[in-house]
């Protein structure tokens, strides 16, 4: 019984794979072997007509389409990472203030112990003496009304960038 | 304005040199998603998507070489993913929305050509994107099995099975 080609040879002889002996040795045996010749042809008019397909005109640009997606993706992170630093920024704020301003205030002993030792914490920056360690020329002396204009300054800057991120957002949104 | 140009700013995160290459690939990106959907609107969500999917990964387009085919890559990818994720659509169905009456309908498509198209859409989606590598993207059998993260022998053996498909089926038709 006639051995045929294994499909395998001849997909990989229609791909144009084969070396130079298996590609002649393919040769010889499709010289001979209908059954195969026909398989090849088989394989030829599946190529011709794949290679035939009209392409298909773009019903529109999809560049706008596109294009208003991306900046959302893109300033995601960002607008992430814009945001924990206002916060941070904004809760680290409150927290000096609180601590300030209770001690002040005299609370509940307990609550007032908490607040003195987070103010006399050991910051770089000594309160209400600013001196930089590396710095000692620069002494900054700051009073308390100062911090609180800082504090409200600081809510004021973190609320108007938040609504400027917003309403960039509405815009893209749009 | 010279593609690799283009490219080499697309791939620092500029905006507008990537909408360019959009412009110029999203014939050939959206072909690659019709071939492969074998439907009109579905090719045109996959070609965006497939572009998204470019837009996230822009830092790993080698601006030294042509982003066609890396585009054509992703959406060939994108598709497959589609393809295999929703339930397939019963072939007329498929092909009912593909000619659907519309302003695209008016372009009166080949005999031939909505033959090969019908014979395509009929085959499993992992033999579609061999077919899609193999012919219409020039790939090797490597470079084949590189894009589609899969073993060189299930991908030689897919696009063979996906040849005698299309053989037996365009023979019919």
């Amino acid at each position: 019984m006639k051995k045929h080609l294994p499909e395998e040879i001849l997909n990989e002889y229609l791909d144009d794979v084969l070396d130079g002996l298996a590609r002649h040795q393919v040769e010889i045996h499709l010289f001979d072997c209908v059954e195969c010749r026909a398989q090849l042809d088989a394989l030829h008019l599946v190529s011709s007509a794949l290679a035939g397909l009209d392409n298909e005109p773009l019903p529109h640009n999809l560049a706008p389409a596109v294009l208003a997606k991306i900046p959302e993706q893109h300033t995601r992170l960002v607008w992430k990472l814009v945001l924990a630093a206002q916060a941070g920024i904004a809760i680290g704020m409150i927290i000096i203030l609180l601590s300030d301003l209770l001690v002040w205030f005299q609370p509940q002993e307990w609550l007032a112990l908490i607040f003195s030792q987070l103010a006399s914490l050991e910051f770089p920056i000594s309160y209400p003496s600013f001196t930089i360690p590396r710095l000692q020329a620069f002494n900054f002396q700051v009073s308390s009304t100062n911090i609180i204009f800082l504090a409200v300054s600081a809510l004021l800057l973190w609320g108007v960038g938040n609504a400027i991120l917003m309403n960039n957002r509405h815009e893209v949104h749009k | 304005m010279e593609e690799r140009n283009l490219a080499q700013r697309a791939s620092q995160g500029d905006r507008e040199a990537f909408g360019e290459l959009v412009r110029l690939h999203q014939a050939g990106v959206y072909n690659t998603a019709y071939r492969m959907t074998g439907n009109r609107q579905e090719a045109e969500d996959t070609a965006q998507e497939a572009f998204l999917r470019a837009c996230r990964a822009i830092s790993s387009l080698d601006p030294s070489r042509p982003p066609g085919p890396w585009f054509r890559k992703i959406a060939v990818n994108v598709c497959l993913n589609r393809l295999e994720k929703r339930q397939a659509l019963p072939l007329e169905e498929m092909l009912a929305a593909s000619t659907d009456p519309g302003p695209e309908s008016q372009t009166i498509e080949r005999e031939s050509s909505r033959q090969v198209r019908t014979a395509l859409a009929s085959l499993p989606p992992r033999y579609r994107a061999a077919i899609e590598l193999r012919h219409y993207q020039e790939l090797s059998y490597a470079e084949m099995a590189e894009t589609l993260g899969r073993p060189l022998s299930d991908v030689k053996s897919d696009l063979f099975r996906a040849r005698k498909m299309l053989a037996e089926r365009i023979r019919i038709e």
